[in-house]
């Protein structure tokens, strides 16, 4: 057999075989061992694996985006996580799709580029320059390798170069911002027609049977939210009883671990040259601050060199600790000796000379000193009450866990008072029912359902509460007899909101046929009122907003032919709006139209910079191939769905 | 016997080393210059993108700074003659382009575009050149040439919408209102939901005339 092995491994085809086991192994072979493998991955873009991992960074990442972008509006229970792992995916996909475009079509990111992009980050600065040290030890801290996180950089800047690319070079040609700019600041000349839903109330009536089958049929409206009535103990701070050690040796402790309270900061006052760096003229600026070095050195004072020189100003700097100095000047001011002549110091705009004038040292207030005393036993009593406070809550959290279904054990153990709250509406409470937080709680499954107690609820910096629901009642229909005027009041304003609409229909079409005009139907009924606001822009305030964008949204009138057009006001009224001119607004001619035209002009070349942008990507995620196969992170709606 | 059979397999082995080893060798210099070849080609193109990265860094710093110095252009020329195959040279070609329009010179700058178009290194940066040559041919006053381009090219998929919409621009100049709506209403029916739709929405209703269903039903 063995022979049969060696005289079938021979020949042409034999050697073509170890040629291409060499190319493979060669090249290819070890780059897998070195690539790290995502298992189960959530999608594939160009053979490129998203995994879990990933996605969930993501998420998290987008998640504290909205969160620190709604501050204190952020309510997590309005947060979607489906249409944030969706979008995630979404901006993960995008950006893989673009990293590999940009690497097969040839782009390159540079050393150079991706060290100016470490320098500009804030973590690694000390004193606003780049800080090697700091960076080395930040990612070690951390765990990375600094070549990982430079890769990680590298494909960073690759994903938003051809964003940056695109949208950089975009342009506004001149004649599509004049269409902006003519859309935008054309007048309408408008009237009204203004129908008014109270003016047609006067003698409608409702019959027993509308109201019995508005009853009927609103299931929302008309009823009464669910309550709960619950039972509670409440833990504060403030109210334990604490033992404070006050012994000498304790008190010389937190005397020295809080010893920058009973510091005062050196003090120092001075005078300062100041000689602004022009444009351009940076060297002028420098050789001039020397120049007025030399001559501070040879005896001149500062206030005459600066009253003698031009572009040299001089200021008093009044009493102040190094931490509130200014920034540029406070080193100075602080590490050269007083009387003498700090070295030029420059910031982005100015050089600056220093001379300190006047030195308070720093001092500290002595142990045996009263006031610090006092200070002392209320920072012992305060970390007393906090560390009971820490205990007690700790224990509150296990019982209210451990005995979930009374609050007897809690109170009892805990020494603490069972109270009762009124009546508590998911939205509307009194007491202890006014927190939101607890209100919350009040109607988690749990607590509600499940009638077990709820766990520590915050309310306040050191105090919470332990909340169970003693009473409730479902949500029910009111009684027809207590909300019959409602009903009644309700169903009169929809029969007149649908009257003043169809007058206002049937004026339309009387105007339109010619037969009468405006004043003349406003005078005949006293229902309607007519209004001439006159030439009107889109930036107008003269109107309310819905009837400003239906009198624009309006074709414009053609051949003499008014538009008429109808909107409804947000308080019902219904307004017939006659659209009688467009006045263009012509070439921008005065500086300030010029203004308006050439921010049109930047907010049309970013409009047309995103749209290029946007056909961009649609064209990769169309051309390339993507997979997504977690079924419930595909798009929801097909248009120009990647896969 | 054993040395007997260890004697023979090694005659046999330098037999047939005699007759295959000359070929195996030829295999094995083939497979390792292929390799050669392979990395070769890939330094040459790293090498290629390289330079021009660092030409290009040039033209965009000049751009950067809104003046098109003499190093600038050579370095312009040198990445469209150099580098075609990169795509730094379209780039750079669009950045010109860009920029001659912005010193109204119009024509210079359907120029460049054109050289985009037509060296373009995919399909996605050919349509992207294409409609920025469209809208300057537009700007030039030639609203039907630029019309002809948009309407002559197949737009690579992802493009038709923006093609729509610069269409409808133009007719909007011309005062082709219904033409014009008709365009937008085809634009936004192909935007995709990632894209901006908002102004397109705005443009709809304001070239809408009393005949069409897409403006607001209470307009007349």
């Amino acid at each position: 057999m063995l022979q049969r092995i060696r005289d079938n491994s021979s020949g042409p085809l034999a050697y073509a075989v170890v040629a291409v086991l060499i190319l493979v192994f060669g090249v290819w072979g070890i780059g897998s061992y070195l690539t790290p493998s995502s298992h189960h991955p959530v999608a594939t873009v160009a053979g490129h694996k998203i995994s879990k991992q990933q996605l969930r960074r993501t998420v998290n990442q987008q998640y504290q985006q909205i969160k620190s972008r709604l501050g204190k509006q952020f309510d997590p229970s309005k947060i979607s996580r489906p249409q944030i792992r969706r979008s995630a995916l979404t901006h993960l996909i995008q950006s893989r799709l673009v990293i590999a475009y940009a690497k097969n079509a040839g782009y390159r990111i540079s050393n150079k580029d991706v060290l100016a992009a470490l320098k500009h980050k804030r973590a690694f600065q000390k004193n606003g320059q780049f800080s090697t040290k700091r960076y080395r030890s930040r990612l070690k801290r951390a765990g990375i390798k600094p070549a990982q996180y430079e890769a990680g950089i590298r494909q960073q800047l690759l994903s938003r170069l051809i964003g940056y690319e695109i949208q950089s070079q975009a342009f506004a040609v001149p004649r599509s911002v004049k269409l902006a700019y003519d859309r935008r600041h054309e007048k309408r000349q408008i009237s009204l027609l203004r129908f008014d839903p109270s003016n047609w109330l006067s003698g409608i009536t409702v019959s027993d049977a509308e109201i019995k089958k508005a009853y009927k049929n609103a299931n929302q409206r008309y009823r009464q939210p669910p309550e709960v009535k619950l039972s509670y103990v409440t833990l504060a701070a403030s109210k334990l009883n604490v033992q404070t050690k006050t012994d000498k040796a304790h008190l010389k402790k937190l005397y020295h671990k809080h010893s920058a309270r009973f510091k005062t900061p050196a003090k120092r006052s001075g005078q300062l040259l100041r000689v602004p760096i022009k444009k351009s003229q940076g060297d002028a600026a420098h050789n001039l601050i020397q120049k007025i070095r030399a001559r501070l050195k040879s005896g001149k004072s500062m206030a005459e060199l600066a009253h003698s020189m031009a572009d040299v100003y001089y200021r008093k700097i009044q009493s102040t600790t190094q931490q509130k100095a200014d920034a540029p000047i406070a080193g100075p001011l602080f590490n050269t000796p007083k009387g003498q002549f700090s070295s030029p110091i420059q910031n982005a705009n100015n050089w600056f000379i220093v001379q300190p004038t006047a030195v308070t040292p720093a001092s500290k207030k002595p142990f045996s000193n009263q006031q610090v005393q006092n200070t002392l036993k209320r920072i012992a009593e305060k970390r007393a009450r906090r560390a009971a406070f820490k205990q007690k809550r700790k224990q509150l959290s296990r019982l209210a866990y451990q005995a979930p279904n009374s609050l007897h054990t809690i109170a009892n153990k805990l020494g603490l008072k069972i109270q009762n709250s009124g009546w508590i509406t998911r939205h509307n409470g009194q007491g202890i029912g006014a927190h939101a937080t607890v209100r919350k709680a009040a109607f988690s499954k749990d607590v509600r359902k499940k009638s077990l107690n709820s766990k520590v609820i915050k309310l306040g910096s050191k105090r919470v509460a332990v909340i169970r629901v003693s009473n409730s009642k479902a949500a029910q229909k009111k009684p027809l007899a207590a909300v019959r005027s409602e009903i009644v009041t309700h169903l009169k304003q929809q029969k007149a909101r649908a009257k003043a609409k169809a007058a206002a229909q049937k004026a339309r079409q009387q105007l339109k046929s010619g037969k009468t005009t405006l004043d003349a139907l406003a005078q005949s009924d006293n229902r309607i009122s007519v209004q001439h606001p006159g030439l009107v822009s889109r930036l107008s305030n003269k109107l309310h907003a819905p009837v400003k964008q239906a009198a624009f949204d309006a074709p414009p009138p053609e051949s003499g032919h008014v538009r008429y057009a109808l909107a409804k006001e947000s308080g019902g009224t219904v307004v017939l709006i006659a659209v009688k001119k467009v006045d263009k607004p012509g070439k921008p001619k005065n500086p300030q139209q010029k203004h308006q035209f050439q921010r049109l002009r930047q907010r049309e070349r970013r409009y047309m910079g995103s749209l290029e942008y946007g056909a961009f990507s649609a064209w990769l995620r169309q051309t390339r191939d993507v997979k997504i196969f977690d079924k419930s992170l595909k798009p929801q709606a097909s248009s120009g769905a990647s896969s | 016997m054993a040395e007997f059979d260890e004697e023979d397999e090694l005659t046999k082995l330098k037999q047939w080393w005699a007759n295959n080893g000359r070929g195996l060798m030829i295999g094995v210099t083939l497979g390792l210059l292929v390799v050669a070849g392979w990395y070769a080609w890939h330094w040459y193109q790293n090498r290629q993108a390289k330079q021009a990265a660092q030409l290009y860094s040039q033209v965009s710093q000049a751009f950067g700074q809104k003046k098109l110095s003499a190093g600038a252009e050579e370095a312009i020329k040198s990445l469209k003659n150099d580098y075609t195959s990169t795509p730094y040279a379209t780039s750079a070609a669009l950045a010109l382009g860009r920029y001659r329009l912005k010193h109204g010179d119009n024509d210079k700058a359907i120029t460049q575009f054109a050289w985009a178009v037509k060296h373009a290194p995919n399909a996605g940066i050919r349509a992207l050149a294409r409609a920025r040559q469209a809208r300057a041919i537009w700007n030039s006053g030639h609203a039907d040439k630029a019309l002809a381009l948009l309407r002559n090219a197949q737009p690579a998929p992802g493009f038709t919408s923006l093609y729509d919409e610069i269409e409808g621009d133009i007719l909007v100049s011309e005062h082709k209102r219904s033409d014009a709506h008709a365009a937008y209403k085809k634009a936004l029916a192909t935007r995709t939901r990632y894209e901006r739709k908002h102004r397109l929405q705005a443009k709809l209703k304001s070239t809408a005339t009393s005949g069409d269903n897409s403006t607001s039903a209470s307009s007349s």
